[in-house]
Protein backbone atom coordinates (compact mmCIF):
# COMPACT_ATOMS: atom_id res chain seq x y z
CA UNK A 1 0.00 0.00 0.00
CA UNK A 2 2.84 2.34 0.89
CA UNK A 3 4.49 1.59 -2.43
CA UNK A 4 1.26 2.31 -4.24
CA UNK A 5 0.86 5.62 -2.43
CA UNK A 6 4.45 6.55 -3.20
CA UNK A 7 3.90 5.66 -6.85
CA UNK A 8 0.74 7.79 -7.04
CA UNK A 9 2.55 10.65 -5.33
CA UNK A 10 5.42 10.40 -7.79
CA UNK A 11 3.02 10.34 -10.73
CA UNK A 12 1.20 13.42 -9.47
CA UNK A 13 4.51 15.17 -8.93
CA UNK A 14 5.74 14.28 -12.41
CA UNK A 15 2.48 15.33 -14.04
CA UNK A 16 2.43 18.66 -12.28
CA UNK A 17 5.96 19.27 -13.49
CA UNK A 18 5.29 18.13 -17.04
CA UNK A 19 2.26 20.36 -17.56
CA UNK A 20 3.68 23.68 -16.53
CA UNK A 21 1.39 26.67 -16.67
CA UNK A 22 1.46 28.77 -19.81
CA UNK A 23 2.80 32.16 -18.84
CA UNK A 24 0.96 35.17 -20.22
CA UNK A 25 2.45 36.86 -23.28
CA UNK A 26 3.59 39.95 -21.37
CA UNK A 27 5.59 37.80 -18.99
CA UNK A 28 7.02 35.70 -21.81
CA UNK A 29 8.05 38.85 -23.68
CA UNK A 30 10.07 39.91 -20.66
CA UNK A 31 12.50 37.14 -21.70
CA UNK A 32 13.54 39.57 -24.44
CA UNK A 33 14.04 42.62 -22.23
CA UNK A 34 17.47 44.20 -22.59
CA UNK A 35 18.19 42.09 -25.62
CA UNK A 36 19.94 42.95 -28.85
CA UNK A 37 18.43 41.79 -32.13
CA UNK A 38 20.81 41.61 -35.08
CA UNK A 39 19.80 40.99 -38.66
CA UNK A 40 19.32 41.98 -42.27
CA UNK A 41 16.32 43.25 -44.21
CA UNK A 42 14.08 40.62 -42.67
CA UNK A 43 14.97 42.10 -39.28
CA UNK A 44 14.16 45.57 -40.63
CA UNK A 45 10.59 44.35 -40.97
CA UNK A 46 10.79 43.17 -37.37
CA UNK A 47 11.90 46.64 -36.24
CA UNK A 48 8.99 48.36 -37.98
CA UNK A 49 6.57 45.79 -36.68
CA UNK A 50 7.81 46.50 -33.16
CA UNK A 51 7.10 50.19 -33.64
CA UNK A 52 3.66 49.45 -35.08
CA UNK A 53 2.74 47.28 -32.08
CA UNK A 54 4.12 49.89 -29.70
CA UNK A 55 1.57 52.40 -30.99
CA UNK A 56 -0.97 50.24 -29.14
CA UNK A 57 1.25 48.69 -26.49
CA UNK A 58 4.15 51.04 -25.62
CA UNK A 59 5.83 48.36 -23.51
CA UNK A 60 6.20 45.93 -26.42
CA UNK A 61 9.89 44.96 -26.61
CA UNK A 62 10.53 48.44 -25.24
CA UNK A 63 13.92 47.75 -23.75
CA UNK A 64 15.27 45.79 -26.68
CA UNK A 65 17.56 47.17 -29.36
CA UNK A 66 17.22 46.18 -33.00
CA UNK A 67 20.21 46.64 -35.27
CA UNK A 68 19.75 45.67 -38.88
CA UNK A 69 21.20 46.38 -42.29
CA UNK A 70 19.62 45.30 -45.55
CA UNK A 71 21.94 43.24 -47.77
CA UNK A 72 24.34 42.29 -44.99
CA UNK A 73 25.41 38.66 -45.03
CA UNK A 74 26.12 36.22 -42.24
CA UNK A 75 29.75 36.21 -43.29
CA UNK A 76 30.23 39.99 -43.15
CA UNK A 77 28.05 40.27 -40.06
CA UNK A 78 30.17 37.71 -38.25
CA UNK A 79 33.49 39.48 -38.81
CA UNK A 80 35.39 41.33 -36.12
CA UNK A 81 36.35 44.05 -38.55
CA UNK A 82 34.46 46.19 -41.03
CA UNK A 83 34.47 44.74 -44.50
CA UNK A 84 32.49 45.07 -47.70
CA UNK A 85 29.84 47.65 -48.47
CA UNK A 86 27.37 46.86 -45.72
CA UNK A 87 27.89 47.26 -42.02
CA UNK A 88 25.78 47.28 -38.93
CA UNK A 89 25.13 50.78 -37.74
CA UNK A 90 24.51 51.84 -34.20
CA UNK A 91 23.93 55.55 -33.63
CA UNK A 92 24.74 56.03 -37.28
CA UNK A 93 28.28 54.77 -36.87
CA UNK A 94 29.48 51.67 -38.72
CA UNK A 95 30.25 48.97 -36.19
CA UNK A 96 30.63 45.22 -35.93
CA UNK A 97 28.12 43.24 -33.91
CA UNK A 98 30.89 42.78 -31.34
CA UNK A 99 31.33 46.56 -30.97
CA UNK A 100 27.60 46.90 -30.38
CA UNK A 101 27.53 43.99 -27.92
CA UNK A 102 30.41 45.60 -26.06
CA UNK A 103 28.55 48.89 -25.80
CA UNK A 104 25.16 47.52 -24.84
CA UNK A 105 26.13 44.41 -22.86
CA UNK A 106 22.76 42.89 -23.70
CA UNK A 107 21.23 40.07 -21.73
CA UNK A 108 20.85 38.12 -24.95
CA UNK A 109 21.88 38.66 -28.53
CA UNK A 110 19.44 37.23 -31.07
CA UNK A 111 20.69 36.81 -34.60
CA UNK A 112 18.94 36.24 -37.91
CA UNK A 113 21.32 36.38 -40.86
CA UNK A 114 22.05 34.27 -43.92
CA UNK A 115 19.67 35.47 -46.61
CA UNK A 116 22.41 37.36 -48.42
CA UNK A 117 25.22 34.79 -48.43
CA UNK A 118 23.11 32.77 -49.26
CA UNK A 119 23.72 30.19 -46.56
CA UNK A 120 21.69 27.41 -48.20
CA UNK A 121 24.42 26.84 -50.78
CA UNK A 122 27.36 27.14 -48.38
CA UNK A 123 26.20 25.36 -45.29
CA UNK A 124 29.61 24.16 -44.10
CA UNK A 125 31.07 27.65 -44.25
CA UNK A 126 27.98 29.10 -42.63
CA UNK A 127 28.45 26.75 -39.67
CA UNK A 128 32.00 28.06 -39.31
CA UNK A 129 30.69 31.63 -39.18
CA UNK A 130 28.04 30.67 -36.64
CA UNK A 131 30.75 29.09 -34.50
CA UNK A 132 32.92 32.16 -34.98
CA UNK A 133 30.16 34.39 -33.60
CA UNK A 134 29.47 32.06 -30.69
CA UNK A 135 33.14 31.98 -29.76
CA UNK A 136 33.77 35.71 -30.16
CA UNK A 137 30.76 37.35 -28.50
CA UNK A 138 31.82 36.30 -24.96
CA UNK A 139 35.06 38.20 -25.34
CA UNK A 140 33.12 41.45 -25.84
CA UNK A 141 30.17 40.75 -23.58
CA UNK A 142 30.82 37.77 -21.33
CA UNK A 143 27.38 37.59 -19.71
CA UNK A 144 25.43 37.73 -22.95
CA UNK A 145 23.52 34.62 -23.99
CA UNK A 146 23.65 33.89 -27.70
CA UNK A 147 20.59 32.89 -29.71
CA UNK A 148 20.23 32.13 -33.39
CA UNK A 149 16.88 32.22 -35.12
CA UNK A 150 16.26 29.55 -37.71
CA UNK A 151 16.39 30.94 -41.24
CA UNK A 152 12.90 31.98 -42.28
CA UNK A 153 11.52 30.22 -45.37
CA UNK A 154 11.31 31.62 -48.90
CA UNK A 155 8.55 31.39 -51.49
CA UNK A 156 8.58 29.20 -54.57
CA UNK A 157 8.68 32.44 -56.54
CA UNK A 158 11.98 33.29 -54.83
CA UNK A 159 13.52 30.05 -56.17
CA UNK A 160 12.41 30.96 -59.70
CA UNK A 161 13.32 34.65 -59.53
CA UNK A 162 16.74 34.07 -58.02
CA UNK A 163 17.33 30.95 -60.11
CA UNK A 164 17.85 28.81 -57.05
CA UNK A 165 15.80 25.66 -57.62
CA UNK A 166 15.27 23.56 -54.50
CA UNK A 167 16.60 26.32 -52.27
CA UNK A 168 13.96 25.77 -49.58
CA UNK A 169 15.17 22.16 -49.12
CA UNK A 170 18.67 23.55 -48.69
CA UNK A 171 17.42 26.00 -46.11
CA UNK A 172 15.76 23.11 -44.26
CA UNK A 173 19.12 21.36 -44.19
CA UNK A 174 20.80 24.58 -43.06
CA UNK A 175 18.35 24.95 -40.18
CA UNK A 176 18.92 21.34 -39.12
CA UNK A 177 22.68 21.91 -39.12
CA UNK A 178 22.24 25.23 -37.32
CA UNK A 179 20.24 23.51 -34.60
CA UNK A 180 22.91 20.82 -34.16
CA UNK A 181 25.69 23.42 -34.14
CA UNK A 182 23.90 25.50 -31.53
CA UNK A 183 23.43 22.43 -29.32
CA UNK A 184 27.10 21.56 -29.68
CA UNK A 185 28.19 25.11 -28.83
CA UNK A 186 25.76 25.50 -25.95
CA UNK A 187 23.93 28.45 -27.48
CA UNK A 188 20.22 28.79 -28.20
CA UNK A 189 18.41 27.88 -31.38
CA UNK A 190 15.01 29.53 -31.75
CA UNK A 191 12.68 27.85 -34.19
CA UNK A 192 10.58 30.30 -36.17
CA UNK A 193 10.74 28.82 -39.66
CA UNK A 194 8.27 25.94 -39.53
CA UNK A 195 5.14 27.90 -38.54
CA UNK A 196 5.79 30.30 -41.41
CA UNK A 197 5.55 27.53 -44.00
CA UNK A 198 2.50 26.67 -46.02
CA UNK A 199 1.42 23.15 -46.90
CA UNK A 200 3.90 23.09 -49.79
CA UNK A 201 6.83 23.71 -47.44
CA UNK A 202 7.54 27.20 -48.74
CA UNK A 203 6.90 30.55 -47.06
CA UNK A 204 3.11 30.83 -46.94
CA UNK A 205 1.62 33.47 -49.23
CA UNK A 206 -0.30 34.90 -46.27
CA UNK A 207 2.93 35.76 -44.47
CA UNK A 208 5.00 37.48 -47.14
CA UNK A 209 5.10 41.13 -48.16
CA UNK A 210 6.97 40.67 -51.45
CA UNK A 211 6.22 37.08 -52.50
CA UNK A 212 9.93 36.38 -52.09
CA UNK A 213 11.36 36.23 -48.60
CA UNK A 214 10.24 39.24 -46.55
CA UNK A 215 7.52 38.99 -43.96
CA UNK A 216 4.36 41.03 -43.64
CA UNK A 217 2.70 41.88 -40.32
CA UNK A 218 0.98 38.50 -40.09
CA UNK A 219 4.29 36.74 -40.70
CA UNK A 220 6.03 38.88 -38.12
CA UNK A 221 3.30 38.04 -35.61
CA UNK A 222 4.09 34.35 -36.21
CA UNK A 223 7.75 35.13 -35.56
CA UNK A 224 6.86 36.79 -32.26
CA UNK A 225 4.74 33.74 -31.37
CA UNK A 226 7.81 31.56 -31.99
CA UNK A 227 9.76 33.75 -29.58
CA UNK A 228 7.04 33.42 -26.96
CA UNK A 229 6.99 29.64 -27.38
CA UNK A 230 10.75 29.53 -26.96
CA UNK A 231 10.56 31.58 -23.75
CA UNK A 232 7.84 29.25 -22.48
CA UNK A 233 10.00 26.22 -23.29
CA UNK A 234 12.90 27.78 -21.40
CA UNK A 235 10.60 28.37 -18.47
CA UNK A 236 9.26 24.82 -18.54
CA UNK A 237 12.78 23.43 -18.72
CA UNK A 238 13.66 25.41 -15.60
CA UNK A 239 16.32 27.41 -17.43
CA UNK A 240 14.50 30.73 -17.03
CA UNK A 241 12.16 32.25 -14.51
CA UNK A 242 10.52 35.63 -15.18
CA UNK A 243 11.55 37.02 -11.79
CA UNK A 244 15.12 36.05 -12.48
CA UNK A 245 15.64 38.67 -15.15
CA UNK A 246 12.36 40.42 -15.66
CA UNK A 247 13.88 43.85 -15.51
CA UNK A 248 12.68 46.33 -18.08
CA UNK A 249 15.36 48.96 -17.89
CA UNK A 250 17.17 49.48 -21.14
CA UNK A 251 20.55 47.85 -21.26
CA UNK A 252 23.07 50.20 -19.78
CA UNK A 253 25.59 51.43 -22.20
CA UNK A 254 29.09 51.14 -20.97
CA UNK A 255 30.80 53.36 -23.51
CA UNK A 256 28.17 54.79 -25.82
CA UNK A 257 30.52 56.72 -27.98
CA UNK A 258 33.11 54.06 -28.45
CA UNK A 259 34.28 54.06 -32.00
CA UNK A 260 34.77 50.74 -33.71
CA UNK A 261 38.24 49.37 -34.13
CA UNK A 262 39.69 50.57 -37.39
CA UNK A 263 38.72 48.46 -40.34
CA UNK A 264 41.53 46.14 -41.26
CA UNK A 265 40.83 45.67 -44.92
CA UNK A 266 38.03 46.80 -47.16
CA UNK A 267 37.01 43.95 -49.40
CA UNK A 268 35.76 44.88 -52.81
CA UNK A 269 32.25 43.71 -53.53
CA UNK A 270 31.33 43.21 -57.12
CA UNK A 271 28.05 44.78 -58.21
CA UNK A 272 25.17 42.38 -58.31
CA UNK A 273 26.27 40.32 -55.38
CA UNK A 274 25.12 41.13 -51.90
CA UNK A 275 28.39 40.46 -50.12
CA UNK A 276 31.66 38.75 -50.71
CA UNK A 277 33.51 36.36 -48.50
CA UNK A 278 37.03 35.00 -48.75
CA UNK A 279 37.73 31.53 -50.07
CA UNK A 280 38.53 30.33 -46.58
CA UNK A 281 36.97 31.87 -43.53
CA UNK A 282 38.64 31.61 -40.15
CA UNK A 283 36.75 29.81 -37.46
CA UNK A 284 39.01 30.30 -34.51
CA UNK A 285 39.13 32.79 -31.69
CA UNK A 286 42.13 34.50 -33.20
CA UNK A 287 41.71 38.22 -33.77
CA UNK A 288 41.32 38.63 -37.48
CA UNK A 289 43.51 41.26 -39.01
CA UNK A 290 44.65 41.98 -42.50
CA UNK A 291 44.05 39.53 -45.25
CA UNK A 292 40.93 37.87 -43.90
CA UNK B 1 -16.61 105.86 -13.71
CA UNK B 2 -17.52 104.34 -17.08
CA UNK B 3 -13.92 104.70 -18.21
CA UNK B 4 -12.68 102.94 -15.12
CA UNK B 5 -15.15 100.11 -15.63
CA UNK B 6 -14.06 99.72 -19.25
CA UNK B 7 -10.42 99.74 -18.23
CA UNK B 8 -11.06 97.09 -15.60
CA UNK B 9 -13.01 94.99 -18.10
CA UNK B 10 -10.20 95.29 -20.63
CA UNK B 11 -7.64 94.30 -18.02
CA UNK B 12 -9.78 91.34 -17.03
CA UNK B 13 -10.05 90.26 -20.65
CA UNK B 14 -6.28 90.51 -21.06
CA UNK B 15 -5.68 88.49 -17.91
CA UNK B 16 -8.12 85.76 -18.89
CA UNK B 17 -7.58 85.43 -22.63
CA UNK B 18 -3.87 86.08 -23.07
CA UNK B 19 -2.71 82.98 -21.16
CA UNK B 20 -5.34 80.93 -22.98
CA UNK B 21 -4.14 82.14 -26.34
CA UNK B 22 -0.53 81.51 -25.37
CA UNK B 23 -1.34 78.03 -24.19
CA UNK B 24 -3.12 77.37 -27.45
CA UNK B 25 -0.10 78.57 -29.39
CA UNK B 26 2.22 76.42 -27.32
CA UNK B 27 0.00 73.40 -27.86
CA UNK B 28 -0.03 73.95 -31.59
CA UNK B 29 3.74 74.25 -31.69
CA UNK B 30 4.23 71.16 -29.55
CA UNK B 31 2.32 68.91 -31.90
CA UNK B 32 3.25 70.80 -35.02
CA UNK B 33 5.74 68.50 -36.74
CA UNK B 34 3.71 65.31 -36.42
CA UNK B 35 0.50 67.14 -37.18
CA UNK B 36 1.99 68.91 -40.16
CA UNK B 37 3.46 65.74 -41.63
CA UNK B 38 0.17 63.91 -41.17
CA UNK B 39 -1.60 66.77 -42.92
CA UNK B 40 0.90 66.87 -45.76
CA UNK B 41 1.57 63.16 -46.39
CA UNK B 42 -1.28 61.54 -48.26
CA UNK B 43 -0.37 58.13 -46.84
CA UNK B 44 0.21 59.54 -43.36
CA UNK B 45 -2.36 57.28 -41.74
CA UNK B 46 -0.63 54.19 -43.13
CA UNK B 47 2.79 55.12 -41.81
CA UNK B 48 4.24 53.76 -38.59
CA UNK B 49 5.34 56.27 -36.00
CA UNK B 50 8.90 55.49 -35.00
CA UNK B 51 10.37 56.46 -31.65
CA UNK B 52 13.10 58.66 -30.26
CA UNK B 53 15.13 55.48 -29.70
CA UNK B 54 14.92 54.75 -33.42
CA UNK B 55 16.17 58.22 -34.22
CA UNK B 56 19.03 57.70 -31.79
CA UNK B 57 19.92 54.10 -32.67
CA UNK B 58 19.55 54.44 -36.42
CA UNK B 59 20.68 57.98 -37.02
CA UNK B 60 22.66 59.01 -33.98
CA UNK B 61 20.35 61.97 -33.34
CA UNK B 62 19.89 62.40 -29.61
CA UNK B 63 16.92 63.97 -27.74
CA UNK B 64 19.00 66.84 -26.39
CA UNK B 65 19.60 67.98 -29.96
CA UNK B 66 15.99 68.71 -30.84
CA UNK B 67 12.84 70.30 -29.47
CA UNK B 68 10.52 68.32 -31.71
CA UNK B 69 10.77 65.52 -34.23
CA UNK B 70 8.67 63.23 -36.31
CA UNK B 71 9.80 59.95 -37.81
CA UNK B 72 7.31 58.00 -39.85
CA UNK B 73 8.04 54.88 -41.90
CA UNK B 74 6.11 52.64 -44.25
CA UNK B 75 4.98 49.27 -42.97
CA UNK B 76 6.91 47.48 -45.67
CA UNK B 77 10.68 47.91 -45.97
CA UNK B 78 10.55 47.31 -49.74
CA UNK B 79 8.98 50.70 -50.42
CA UNK B 80 11.67 52.74 -48.67
CA UNK B 81 8.98 55.17 -47.53
CA UNK B 82 10.09 57.42 -44.68
CA UNK B 83 9.54 60.96 -43.47
CA UNK B 84 11.89 62.43 -40.90
CA UNK B 85 11.69 66.01 -39.67
CA UNK B 86 13.76 67.34 -36.81
CA UNK B 87 13.52 70.80 -35.25
CA UNK B 88 16.94 71.31 -33.72
CA UNK B 89 17.63 73.24 -30.53
CA UNK B 90 20.27 75.45 -32.14
CA UNK B 91 22.49 75.94 -35.13
CA UNK B 92 25.17 73.50 -33.94
CA UNK B 93 22.58 70.77 -33.36
CA UNK B 94 20.96 71.48 -36.72
CA UNK B 95 24.33 71.03 -38.45
CA UNK B 96 24.82 67.70 -36.70
CA UNK B 97 21.29 66.52 -37.48
CA UNK B 98 21.79 67.44 -41.13
CA UNK B 99 25.07 65.54 -41.24
CA UNK B 100 23.57 62.48 -39.54
CA UNK B 101 20.59 62.39 -41.90
CA UNK B 102 22.91 62.61 -44.89
CA UNK B 103 24.99 59.72 -43.52
CA UNK B 104 21.82 57.74 -42.89
CA UNK B 105 20.58 58.41 -46.42
CA UNK B 106 23.89 57.30 -47.95
CA UNK B 107 23.76 54.07 -45.95
CA UNK B 108 20.17 53.38 -46.99
CA UNK B 109 21.03 53.94 -50.65
CA UNK B 110 23.94 51.50 -50.38
CA UNK B 111 22.02 48.77 -48.62
CA UNK B 112 19.05 48.83 -51.00
CA UNK B 113 21.13 48.98 -54.17
CA UNK B 114 20.99 45.29 -55.07
CA UNK B 115 17.82 44.54 -53.25
CA UNK B 116 14.88 46.84 -53.30
CA UNK B 117 14.70 48.60 -56.67
CA UNK B 118 11.72 50.77 -55.73
CA UNK B 119 13.30 51.86 -52.46
CA UNK B 120 16.67 52.39 -54.14
CA UNK B 121 15.17 54.71 -56.78
CA UNK B 122 13.29 56.78 -54.21
CA UNK B 123 16.26 56.94 -51.87
CA UNK B 124 18.55 57.98 -54.71
CA UNK B 125 16.22 60.86 -55.52
CA UNK B 126 15.80 61.93 -51.88
CA UNK B 127 17.66 64.88 -50.40
CA UNK B 128 18.19 66.19 -46.92
CA UNK B 129 16.81 69.73 -46.84
CA UNK B 130 17.02 72.45 -44.23
CA UNK B 131 15.45 75.76 -43.39
CA UNK B 132 16.85 77.38 -40.27
CA UNK B 133 16.68 74.81 -37.49
CA UNK B 134 14.28 72.49 -39.27
CA UNK B 135 15.89 69.55 -41.08
CA UNK B 136 13.80 67.27 -43.29
CA UNK B 137 14.38 64.00 -45.08
CA UNK B 138 11.40 62.70 -47.01
CA UNK B 139 11.58 59.52 -49.08
CA UNK B 140 8.68 58.69 -51.36
CA UNK B 141 6.87 59.56 -54.56
CA UNK B 142 5.81 62.96 -53.18
CA UNK B 143 9.01 63.64 -51.24
CA UNK B 144 9.93 66.88 -52.98
CA UNK B 145 6.52 68.40 -52.44
CA UNK B 146 6.37 67.18 -48.82
CA UNK B 147 9.79 68.64 -48.08
CA UNK B 148 8.85 71.98 -49.60
CA UNK B 149 5.61 72.19 -47.64
CA UNK B 150 7.30 71.25 -44.39
CA UNK B 151 10.11 73.75 -44.79
CA UNK B 152 7.91 76.62 -45.84
CA UNK B 153 5.36 75.82 -43.16
CA UNK B 154 2.51 76.02 -45.66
Amino acid sequence: MKRLLALVFCLIFLCSGAVAERLDDQTLLSYYDDCLFIGDSIMQGFRRYRSAVREKDPSFLESSTVVCTASISLYVGSRRFLTGDFHFKYRNVDRTMYDIAKILKPKRILILLGLNDPVGIKIDRAMEWIEYIALNIPEFSPETEICFFSHTPITENYCRTKDRPGYQEKLNEYNQRLKETCERLGVHYIEIAEPLKGEDGYLAAAYTSDNLCHLNEEGLAVWIQGMLDFAQAEYEAGRWTPAQDGTTAKATEETPDVEPEPAAVETEVSPGTAEAEPAQAPSTLTIVTEGD
Amino acid sequence: MKKLTRLLAALLCLCVFTPLAMAEDAGTEEASLLTRVLEIAEDGDDLIEMYAEDLSELMGIEPEEYVDFVYLAGTSVETGREVIAVLAVDEVAANHVEEMLNTYLEGRIRETRNYFPVAFKLLSEAKVAREGLLVVLAIGEQAEQETKLLLTGE
